[in-house]
């Protein structure tokens, strides 16, 4: 999938990546890789300015974390980011639904 | 574990991230362990390590690609700051509300005035506190919603119009009383902060995603 599709659904896309419980940038990014089926292609690189900015938004809280003996920064959700992601869930499920009923309507 | 590739792959993310004006010694070190784990990954699933640490760095993204995006978040930020700086001098007014409110009603316990209505001080300085408070928590991200906001707004109106009736008493009234210029003027201007905040649609409580 093109990354450019993918920037307007990143942070729900990161928020859901940190919902069930915290992690690190790199496992962030094995997970999308993963729960996508490699559908996105992504550079890996540029999901840690968005984290940062999510961060800064109040959705994400961070802090360094020894991980299998090496210093990670672990991402974990806020409870401002709980409601985030639930209303950016409810919003996308609301515009796959109106899509597809255009799109097989036609 | 040092690596050469990725060491170099650093300096030139650094380089990027310096021309774009983004340079982000956090993003740096993120990234530093992100590929040794993404190399770990890679000899794990039978590379060599010089394939592993190529997959790596190709998967992280050309350093341009990744300070570009940076530089576009951090615009994002720096483009929200007066957010932050409004939110921050909102924040100042309602701590000096509570702290001025907390201190007068100190007094009037002690000094017993004799020409105060107390009654109404009670009920004023109880709104005061509740919409000091409220805003504070609102601000800190602790609450949200729509009741929240409709909430602060009303607040915000009574705010500007108790503060500036207690204002313009005071000064044109034949009894000149320092605290309610000064506690008056503070509503008043925590009431305007407060609707300049709330005014804009979808904006200042809500993170906007870059475009």
């Amino acid at each position: 999938m093109n990354a450019e599709v993918l920037k307007g659904h990143l942070d729900l896309l990161l928020l859901a990546a940190v919902q069930a419980r915290p992690a690190h940038g790199y496992a962030i990014a094995v997970a999308l890789r993963a729960r996508s089926g490699h559908a996105f292609d992504l550079a890996e690189g540029t999901l840690y300015p968005a984290l940062h900015r999510l961060e800064r938004g109040g959705l994400l809280a961070s802090r360094w974390a020894e991980v299998n003996g090496r210093r990670r920064r672990v991402y974990q959700l806020t409870r401002n980011g709980q409601r985030a992601l639930a209303r950016e869930h409810a919003e996308w499920r609301t515009f796959v639904r109106a899509v597809d009923a255009v799109v097989e309507g036609c | 574990m040092a690596s050469r590739q990725v060491e170099t792959y650093l300096k030139q993310l650094a380089d990027a991230l310096a021309a774009r004006r983004a340079w982000d010694a956090r993003i740096l070190d993120e990234a530093r362990a992100h590929l040794h784990d993404a190399i770990d990954a890679g000899i794990q699933r039978g590379l060599a390590p010089d394939a592993a640490e190529r997959e790596a760095v190709a998967a992280f993204g050309r350093p341009e690609v990744v300070a570009a995006r940076a530089a576009v978040e951090q615009k994002h930020y720096h483009d929200c700051r007066p957010h932050a700086v409004l939110n921050r001098l909102l924040g100042a007014f309602c701590w000096f509300t509570l702290f001025a409110t907390s201190y007068l009603s100190l007094s009037v316990v002690i000094l017993h005035p004799p020409r105060l209505n107390y009654p109404a001080w009670v009920l004023m300085a109880g709104f005061f506190v509740a919409q000091s408070a409220l805003t504070l928590v609102t601000t800190g991200g602790s609450v949200r919603g729509n009741w929240v906001r409709r909430s602060l707004m009303a607040g915000g109106i009574a705010l500007t119009s108790i503060g500036a009736w207690w204002v313009h008493e005071t000064v044109s009234g034949p009894h000149f009383e320092g605290y309610a210029l000064v506690l008056g003027s503070c509503v008043a201007i925590q009431g305007i902060l407060t609707l300049v905040r709330l005014l804009p649609i979808g904006g200042p409580w809500f993170i906007v995603q870059p475009k």
